[in-house]
């Protein structure tokens, strides 16, 4: 497209009352069925991988917050503070234990999606982040000083008390939350193609605070059963050298934690929706009603099987093969609707999904992730096979 | 056929947004952050071959000692390069972004498929580390070692990766005519740069144990002495930096050797400060701790780690400077225009395609001047800013206003670090008048200058000057062209 055809298309759009502009206003967007098939294969072939790396860095991401919270209650329950005498957690420790490692992991992930929604949506990811500039900035450093703050809270030789414990468990807690946080406006920002000009002037809002506090306490209540579920697998792989006691206390809290935070975010995704009037009508498309039927079904099948959990107070079933598979298929169909929602509102303006020219390397990407995946695996089994014979 | 970028979107700097840094050039937030970026990526590096090579020294009986340092540089490298590293490296894609989000798209767009290689590499990385750090202990001699083996190769190929992508910035060989993205991968640069890195990440890694081994209690100094002994053969590679470094330079197109070797004072001052701390460096690890003739304390070691970092800033400075006025060589300049534009923007002007309000529009007494504000976002703020770093007012609030004209119509010539000027007469004239009312400290009036000669008088100049990059850079690469 010649460049300056993008641009009148840009200044077209900035001439757009603001009103229209905003992201509230309902907009004729076209169907997502529809432009999936008109889309070139290339642009479906990035979208489809960023839709599974987007998910993998959820899985991960659900864990940091998930498990940032759970440690912050830890450490005002006096959970890793010698001093307050208090009862063995096991389930404490193991979460506090592995949450730098969980957040690196989530950092990592993070890179391929973004690397390719660079690809797919260049426009709308870069002006979103240089419209919120220093905010969007922030959370690097955000990021930098939560890892500390988690290394603090698991430090064995300073830091013992609970004060500061709770303290350092809190600052690590705000700032993931913020990292959150912006990654929600930066996305809803993404998604207002013809307020970018406005915005930038000053004469019109980005996202309301009040879309941004709900979509993200939406994700934030999607992450809890995704750590619940995480954390009761690394117990009943004996993490921490968990006994069946320690499984059994650990049971009913991560169910309860689960159940209550699923009803939460089905309730919140039901008024985030609302608020945004099914602006991109996505769920008049094939897929997009497919995706949002599985993933509440997937949350709905999800609740009598961590009933079960509770109930039997134990983590050792099938219960949890059974929610590991929920999980999975929730995480994806979220990722799903998601990028359908966001197709049916760029579709049709500048920012709309691009079809990179082809470049090389895809076989060397390929040759790697194999190779990759191999060793990976080989370390884990390694680990598990050397720590296995030395316990024994 | 490499891309042409007239023909791709998202190739004019008005295409995003552009954020006012104030008095902080752009150049410096990319630069400081990059510095860091890389002293500690490079650390981390070396990092994962030192401990391999511990660890065998340790398992091989040569030197037992060497297991006591492992575990504490270990966690130094988990502590510094797993949080920092990482997140400053993430930091310099959003940094890229900020700054000129259109390079880093044309990056992407070009080198995806590397970058998503480079990524299994981290997670290979990332895997290793951790399965070393929190289990190490609990492992078979035989284990170790391979973890530390996969954990420093992933490393190093972390390095590979990047430096291709980095080292075709400055040369892209023949991507430019044939788009074929391994040809600018193994780009001329490539190997003196992979190499030369390669050597300063060993380095850092000595160092950086050096100085842990001094603070770690339990060492008498003779210990202390045997275990820098076997750090010496991180610091002997030094000894080929020379050659690397000239190798490096003739790689590079003749106009940046020729402002590094001299044609700039302020680049030349940079590799003089590389070249000599790198020699000091060098020079104390061999003496010190091959030839065994002096010891290296931790004072000792910190001082010299800090020249090092100084060093590191003086290379990337090089580095990044040295590609002026490109931000990729031949194919995109510093402020996000192709060389292809040049000529279209100045007839059709580069304001026409600008969405963005000015924010602070109500300022400026006249049209003309909001004019001349937009006419600097778009083509100059880049580099420099009004008042601060680099600042324009400085530069050239002094000259006579023919002088701003002419200069600025003939940007590529008055100085060969920038490239041509790609608006309209009258975007010009605007931008002239916006510097001087500036220089002025911004009058709250200001006469409008829009006589029909000097437009006349400009469009000549812009045509003396042509819409080509500078000639001495062309004279130098051998362009009959610029003749
Ligand atoms: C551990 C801290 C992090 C948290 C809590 C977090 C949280 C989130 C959340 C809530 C979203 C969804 C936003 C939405 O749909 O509205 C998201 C998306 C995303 N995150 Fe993260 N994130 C974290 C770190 C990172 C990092 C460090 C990176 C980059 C390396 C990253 C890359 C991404 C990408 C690329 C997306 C998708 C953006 C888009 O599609 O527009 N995240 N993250």
């Amino acid at each position: 497209m010649n460049p300056i055809a993008t641009v009148a298309a840009v200044q077209a759009t900035a001439d757009a009352p603001t009103s229209a502009a905003t992201s509230a206003a309902p907009i004729a967007a076209p169907n997502v069925d529809t432009l999936l098939s008109t889309l070139p294969t290339s642009t479906l072939i990035y979208i489809v991988l960023l839709i599974a790396t987007y998910a993998l860095h959820a899985i991960f991401m659900h864990y940091t917050i998930g498990g940032a919270l759970w440690t912050l209650g830890s450490a005002i329950r006096g959970r890793f503070s010698p001093s307050t005498n208090a009862p063995r957690d096991v389930l404490a420790t193991t979460v506090r234990d592995w949450l730098p490692s969980a957040i690196s992991s989530a950092i990592t992930a993070g890179i391929a999606p973004l690397l390719f929604v660079q690809i797919v949506y260049q426009k709308s990811f870069y002006t979103a982040n240089l419209l919120l500039f220093n905010r969007w900035m922030l959370l690097l450093p955000a990021l930098i000083i939560a890892i500390y703050a988690l290394y603090v809270v698991k430090a064995h030789s300073f830091a013992r008390g609970r004060l500061v414990k709770s303290l350092a468990a809190a600052v690590a807690t705000v700032l993931i939350a913020y990292t959150g946080i912006a990654f929600v406006e930066n996305h809803l920002l993404s998604l207002q193609p013809a307020a970018w000009p406005a915005i930038y002037g000053g004469t019109a809002h980005g996202p309301t605070v009040e879309r941004i506090a709900l979509r993200f306490s939406m994700w934030l209540c999607a992450a809890l059963p995704t750590f619940a579920l995480l954390a009761a697998w690394q117990l009943r792989l004996g993490a921490g050298d968990a006994s069946d006691e320690d499984r059994r206390q650990a049971a009913r809290p991560l169910a309860i934690l689960a159940v209550l935070a699923t009803i939460a975010a089905m309730g919140i995704a039901f008024v985030a929706w609302h608020v945004a009037h099914g602006e991109s009508k996505v769920l008049s498309s094939r897929i997009g009603l497919g995706a949002l039927i599985t993933l509440f079904a997937a949350q709905i099948l999800a609740i009598p099987c961590w009933l079960t959990v509770a109930a039997r107070r134990s983590l050792n079933g099938g219960a949890l093969w059974i929610l590991l598979a929920l999980t999975l298929v929730s995480i994806f169909a979220a990722a799903v609707l998601r990028e359908a929602h966001r197709l049916a509102l760029l579709a049709g303006t500048d920012a709309a999904p691009r079809e990179p020219a082809p470049v090389g390397g895809l076989a060397i990407f390929l040759i790697f992730t194999l190779l990759g995946v191999g060793i990976i695996v080989w370390i884990i089994r390694t680990v598990a096979r050397s720590l296995a014979t030395r316990t024994n | 056929m490499a891309p042409d970028p007239a023909a791709l979107p998202n190739f004019l700097p008005s295409a995003y947004p552009v954020n006012d840094y104030g008095p902080i050039m752009k150049g410096m937030a990319i630069g400081g952050l990059g510095i860091f970026h890389v002293f500690l990526a490079q650390f981390a590096i070396g990092g994962g071959f030192l401990l391999f090579w511990f660890e065998w020294l340790a398992q091989s009986g040569r030197e037992p000692l060497a297991r006591r340092l492992i575990d504490s540089v270990f966690r130094v490298l988990i502590f510094l390069s797993f949080v920092l590293g990482a997140l400053t490296g993430v930091g310099m894609w959003l940094t890229s972004i900020q700054v000129s989000a259109p390079t880093i798209g044309l990056m992407v767009d070009e080198f995806h498929w590397i970058w998503a290689t480079e990524w299994i590499f981290f997670w290979i990385e990332v895997v290793a580390g951790y399965a070393f750090f929190r289990y190490g202990d609990r492992l078979s001699g035989r284990e170790r070692l391979t973890l530390l083996a996969i954990y420093s190769i992933a490393g190093f190929g972390s390095l590979f990766w990047i430096n291709g992508i980095l080292s075709w910035q400055l040369t892209p060989g023949g991507w430019v005519t044939s788009g074929s993205i391994w040809e600018g991968f193994f780009n001329p640069t490539f190997w003196p740069s992979l190499l030369f890195r390669t050597v300063v990440c060993l380095v850092l890694a000595a160092l950086g144990a050096a100085i842990v081994l001094n603070a770690l209690p339990g060492f008498s100094r003779e210990e202390r002495e045997r275990v820098l002994h076997q750090l010496s053969p991180f610091f002997l590679p030094m000894l080929a930096m020379p050659i690397l470094g000239a190798w490096y330079l003739a790689a590079m197109p003749a106009d940046s050797r020729g402002w590094i070797l001299g044609g700039s004072m302020v680049m030349t001052m940079f590799f003089n400060i590389a070249a000599g701390s790198s020699a000091l460096i060098g020079g104390y690890g061999v003496i010190a701790l091959w030839r065994q003739k002096n010891y290296m304390n931790g004072a000792t070691a910190t001082l010299l780690a800090a020249i090092a970092f100084g060093a590191t800033g003086a290379g990337e400075f090089i580095r990044e400077g040295a590609r002026k006025p490109y931000s990729v060589r031949e194919t995109l300049y510093s402020n996000a225009i192709t060389p292809a534009q040049v000529a279209s923007l100045r007839e059709t002007g580069v304001l026409a395609t600008d969405p963005y309000p000015l924010r602070d529009a109500s300022d400026y007494p006249t049209e003309q001047l909001r004019e001349g504000r937009l006419v600097y976002r778009n083509l100059c703020s880049v580099c420099h800013t009004i008042r601060g770093a680099n600042a324009l007012d400085a530069l050239m609030g002094d000259w006579a206003i023919e002088q701003k004209r002419l200069n600025v119509a003939m940007l590529q010539w008055t100085e060969g670090f920038m490239p041509p000027f790609a608006g309209t007469a009258e975007e010009l004239e605007a931008l002239v008048q916006y510097i001087a009312w500036e220089h002025a400290h911004r009058p709250s009036a200001w006469p409008e200058s829009r006589d029909p000669a000097v437009f006349a008088e400009i469009r000549e100049a812009l045509k003396r000057a042509g819409p080509h990059p500078a000639p001495r850079a062309q004279e130098l690469a051998g362009s009959e062209e610029a003749r």
